[in-house]
Parts: structure tokens; sequence; C-alpha cells
């Protein structure tokens, strides 16, 4: 098994993580996600976070950045991440 | 177990990292007499990142248990990157697979840049493991195209 690449994909954890203290807030880990995505988000945290998740194990998060984009994340069971503009 | 980069040992925490030479910076673009052959492109990357690695060294495992315990970045975020990593994992893997790995090479190479180049913007609040990633770049770069289905 190569490391290398791994290095960021042995990020593969449980999705349901125990809380812990975070530096970063989730409303600003939303945002960066959002940006990391090169979507405009207009600040560092969103607001209006609505989070479900479906049987299949996959996660929808919606939130509003302050430049009033709303977006759609969707976290698959497997783990990947996918940023969709609602408006 | 550690894997190690050639030419690199295991040393803890950041002390020794802050010795980064000037290099050819892997985010330059290769010379076009770059070789086709894929081998070829390996021993390049290890040509290459033997002269251009510093004396500062970093194991693998232990950068993969700081970039999973950093606090400087949330756990979406680390989903997110992981999803860029493995897009990217993948297609070295089509690429290969269809004999096209030395074709694509410079755009995959652009590619596994602009993830580092994030990841040490978002690690602005743990530079230390920003700079030990910049550092291990070349490694991490050399087991991309090494990755195997």
């Amino acid at each position: 098994m190569k490391y290398g690449v791994f290095f960021v994909v042995s990020l593969v954890m449980p999705l349901a993580l125990p809380s812990v203290a975070q530096a970063v807030t989730q409303a600003e880990d939303i945002a960066t996600t959002i940006m990391l995505r090169g979507h405009p988000c207009g600040g560092n945290q969103v607001s209006n976070i609505q989070e479900t998740d479906d049987a299949a194990g996959n996660k929808t998060i919606l939130a509003t950045c302050p430049n009033g984009m709303r977006y759609r994340i969707n976290i698959s069971a497997q783990g990947r991440v996918s940023v969709q503009p609602l408006r | 177990m550690a894997l190690v980069a050639p030419g690199v040992s295991v040393s803890e925490g950041h002390g020794k990292a802050a010795g980064v030479q000037a290099e050819k910076t892997p985010l330059e673009s290769k010379p076009a007499a770059a070789k086709a052959d894929a081998s070829d492109d390996r021993q390049e990357d290890v040509d290459s990142g033997a002269e251009a690695e510093p004396v500062s060294q970093v194991s693998m495992d232990q950068l993969i248990e700081r970039l999973k315990n950093t606090d400087a970045i949330g756990f979406l975020t680390k989903l997110a990157l992981r999803s860029d990593v493995m897009d990217l994992k993948d297609d070295v893997i089509r690429y290969r697979k269809d004999g096209k790995l030395s074709e694509y090479r410079g755009q995959l190479r652009s590619r596994f840049d602009g993830l580092v180049l994030k990841l040490m913007t978002l690690l602005e609040k743990d530079p230390s493991l920003s700079q030990d990633i910049y550092v291990a770049r070349e490694s991490l770069w050399k087991n991309l195209l090494e990755v195997q289905a």
C-alpha cells in the first residue's frame, strides 16, 4: 500500500466522529469547503445550516454564505464531498 | 510502519524543517525535454527529488497522524481534500491503465501542486505541518505516480 497519496486518504474516518473541541467551527468548516470547491462565499462563516442524513449514510448540509448564495454540500457514505449552488 | 522517502529519515516534529533549500520548485513546469516513458519519469522524479529535498526529514506516518489531528482544518474540509486526492489517484490509475500517464503527467502534476498549495493555505494555523508537507511533496508525488489499483 502506498502511503504517499494516502496521507490524506487516511483521513477516512467514521463520519460519526465523537465530539471534540475544534479550533475550526462548523460554520467556518463549511465555508472553507465551499470555497475549496471554487465557489464564492463572501466570508469565512456560513449561516442557516441545515443537516439531514439518509438511510444510506449520506449526509446533506445546506448553508447560506455571507454573499447570499446558498449551497448544498453532499457527503456520501464513502466520504466523498460535493458542493452545489442552490441559488 | 513508517514509510520514509528515499534519503529521508525520521525526526520528531518540525524542528529541522526550517532549513529549506532554494531549489527548483515542483510548482514550476518541468523542462519540455522530460522523457515520455513512465519509468523514466519516475527516475527523473527521483533525481529531481534527491537534489531538491532539504536536510529536514519527515515521516509519512507522522504526516498522516498530524494531518488527522490538526485543528487547523475542519473535518468537512479534510473530507473534501480527501475527495480531491481520491479523484487524482483514480485518474493516475486510469491513465496508467490506458497507457497515457506520460501524456497527462503535466496535468496531473499541476493538480497535485494545486492540492498541496490548498493544503498549505488551509494549514495557516499549523505552520509546522504546512512546512513539513511542503518538504515531503516530492515524496508524495513519487508515491502518487506509483499507486496501484
